[in-house]
């Protein structure tokens, strides 16, 4: 299990440094005893700062996070893709446009547009598999994300139509729309919880059987694993963490492609150690986003999910430029 | 290259010859098809005209109110959707081409969103309409040519180019949704629906502006045929046919950016034309690659479509023709699947 230490230290130091500089760095700096007189209780400004504004935040991200990074984790295991995004892949669209018309056109509370999110994102994902019909082979990849495109494309025409009619509701979709942790988000833990339990145990039954798929699906078939139900599972366990996600945070895209990556750079390809580690991974990201979006042009912020594609859009070009060699 | 001028000939056999009958015939369909609804459209809306009035108004002499309908609020919007959808669909059958796949279209790989962030930055300036219309159309040349230049030129890998245009569209449309998000509402409203296409702000100056650079644009295009034949037999084959896949991509690239960028200019990005016009030009043709002539056709005769029902749907008011175009190719995939699934059933 020495790959699972390493992964485990590596995933786990990442995460504990985010945490760390979330907690401390944003409009006002707090040095890093204000964080012992947290934990002593004792009444400072800032205390109450921490106790009030950032650590609230710092648990939405924690949760987000990890949803998306493990939901992209799954998407790459079950699909054998390693661009699985649910925000390439138009899922955080499909349940973006669900929320859009829940909360738009039936004025919906959020504890229905968590349901509503993964439904929509159910949708989406099948749609894609069916716009992409069912590729393999090496281009299967690019099919499947530009399907995913061209399915995000027809979920924000529409969510964008539904929105401009009315301008109050245009205000609140582009405020969703940019993913943002807002300062409120202990009030949508628990409306959350249930799809992120539910898909955590999924992720717990599905990871051994992951690592069979990931021998081709003949061969997982040959060693009596059952393909289709075990793919039906971790689009099941998506749909429900990325909707959870989305619902909470707005989409926020390159999360679930970059911790899965990271993830097995730290500790190989055993999906028991991969699915854990890439929700850490996840949680540090969408933490270490947040923050960076607070500090780099106080007294405004930047949302998370702008930082995470204006840093992940230019990283994925150059992962996908020739390499001098080959040309 | 006496073996380039072979290739039709070679190519000569009766199916074929059956084909490029058909292809024609359908040609001639569509375009009386365009006239035909375009007639309708000037017919249609709020302010009900009769198809006689509105021929004497075209003629130019009708009563004044029925003239300034007709002629100057009707005829620039239907002049314009036709314009534009005909170069998005020749667009979208080019970029198909090149990046031999389905989806390839200039809106999917970034270009749109490049389009956008020009028109925003312009708007959010407080330029006028046509000025907005020009950063538009350098945004999407800049976004267009930061795909190439990431991508090393034409000699990558197609699935390369189009992941690199993916990311890049992307990042174009995470500073997109920023631009939107702290821009004051009212300014992020008019550039939000910019977005789903400016087909109801089009005035004649930029129609005719529009115009003129699609006259030298669409026989270019047209002229891409055989190119486009060469490089669908495989990069070999086309080097020994006369066609140098490096060159040969890079001329098919570049004629569907500037077309799709001109499209822009006059209608701004409306989705999903250049990605559904080659697809229905190709199985109403029954022909093995995109027909250019029959995907800007259909490309004219869709936009123009969808703009009637943006218009006359909830009239008086009027939806995004971006929605309109969005939901009937969503239709049009659903219909596809279902005969695939169907096709795949019987076999």
């Amino acid at each position: 299990m020495t790959g699972g230490w390493r992964s485990a230290l590596m995933s786990g130091s990442l995460l504990a440094a985010a945490m760390l500089a979330s907690l401390l760095a944003g409009a006002k700096l707090l040095p890093p005893e204000s964080l012992l007189d947290l934990l002593q209780g004792r009444d400072s400004e800032a205390a109450l700062i921490l106790l009030q504004l950032r650590l609230p935040r710092l648990l939405l991200g924690l949760v987000v996070g990890a949803a998306l990074g493990t939901a992209g984790a799954l998407i790459q295991a079950a699909t054998r893709n390693p661009l699985g995004d649910p925000g390439l892949l138009g899922i955080n669209a499909g349940a973006s446009l669900a929320v859009i018309i829940g909360s738009g056109l039936f004025a919906l509370g959020p504890e229905a547009s968590i349901w509503l999110a993964s439904s929509g994102a159910a949708l989406a994902a099948l749609a894609v598999h069916a716009v992409a019909g069912a590729p393999r082979g090496s281009s299967a990849p690019i099919k499947l994300t530009l399907a995913g495109v061209a399915v995000t494309a027809f979920c924000f025409g529409i969510g964008q139509a539904i929105a401009l009619a009315d301008p109050a509701r245009f205000d609140l979709a582009r405020n969703w729309r940019v993913g943002a942790l807002s300062g409120d988000g202990l009030a949508l833990l628990p409306a959350i919880a249930p799809p992120l339990l539910i898909g955590a145990v999924l992720v717990a039954l599905l990871a051994p059987r992951l690592n069979l798929l990931a021998l081709g699906e003949d061969r997982a078939a040959a060693l009596g694993l059952s393909v289709g139900w075990t793919q039906a599972g971790c689009l099941l366990a998506v749909v429900l963490l990325a909707g959870a996600a989305v619902a909470a945070a707005g989409p926020i895209a390159f999360i679930g492609l970059a911790a899965p990556h990271l993830a097995r750079r730290f500790g190989g390809v055993d999906q028991r150690l991969v699915l854990p580690a890439a929700a850490l991974i996840g949680a540090a990201l969408v933490t270490a986003a947040d923050t960076l979006g607070r500090v780099v042009a106080p007294p405004a912020e930047l949302p998370v999910g702008i930082v995470s594609a204006l840093i992940g859009a230019p990283i994925l070009v150059l992962l996908a430029r020739p390499r001098r060699s080959e040309t | 290259m006496p073996l380039a001028s072979e290739v039709p000939a070679q190519a000569g056999s009766c199916r074929d010859a059956c084909t490029t009958r058909r292809a024609l015939a359908i040609d001639l369909g569509l375009a009386v098809a365009c006239v035909g609804l375009g007639l309708l459209a000037l017919t249609l809306g709020t302010m009900p005209v009769s198809l006689a009035d509105a021929a004497r108004a075209l003629a130019g002499d009708a009563a004044a109110p029925v003239q300034l309908v007709v002629l100057d609020w009707r005829l620039p919007r239907i002049l314009a959707a036709l314009c534009a959808g005909s170069a998005l669909g020749m667009a979208g059958a080019l970029f198909q081409t090149l990046l031999r796949n389905p989806l390839g279209s200039p809106d999917v790989i970034g270009f749109d969103a490049g389009a956008f962030s020009g028109a925003i930055l312009a708007m959010l300036a407080g330029a006028a309409a046509s000025i907005v219309a020009l950063a538009s159309f350098a945004g999407g040349l800049l976004a267009g040519l930061i795909v190439y230049a990431a991508a090393g030129g034409g000699h990558v890998e197609r699935n390369r180019l189009i992941l690199i245009g993916i990311a890049v569209g992307a990042g174009f449309t995470a500073l997109n949704d920023w631009l939107i998000f702290t821009a004051p509402l009212d300014s992020a409203l008019i550039a939000a629906s910019w977005k789903q296409g400016a087909l109801a702000g089009v005035d004649r100056s930029r129609l005719a502006i529009g115009a003129a650079i699609l006259l030298v644009l669409l026989p270019l295009g047209l002229a891409c045929r055989r190119t486009m034949a060469a490089l669908a037999l495989g990069d070999d084959k086309a080097m020994s046919l006369g066609e140098p896949a490096g060159p040969a991509r890079l001329r098919l690239g570049l004629t569907g950016l500037c077309l799709t960028a001109a499209a822009t200019l006059i209608a701004g990005p409306v989705g999903f034309v250049a990605l559904i016009a080659p697809h229905a030009a190709r199985r109403l043709v029954g022909s093995a690659g995109l027909p250019l002539s029959t995907s800007a056709l259909f490309g004219a005769l869709f936009l123009l479509g969808s703009d009637c029902v943006a218009r006359l749907l909830f009239a008086p008011r009027s939806l995004p023709v971006g929605a309109v175009t969005a939901c009937l190719g969503g239709l049009y995939f659903v219909l596809l699947l279902r005969s695939r699934l169907r096709r795949g059933a019987e076999s």
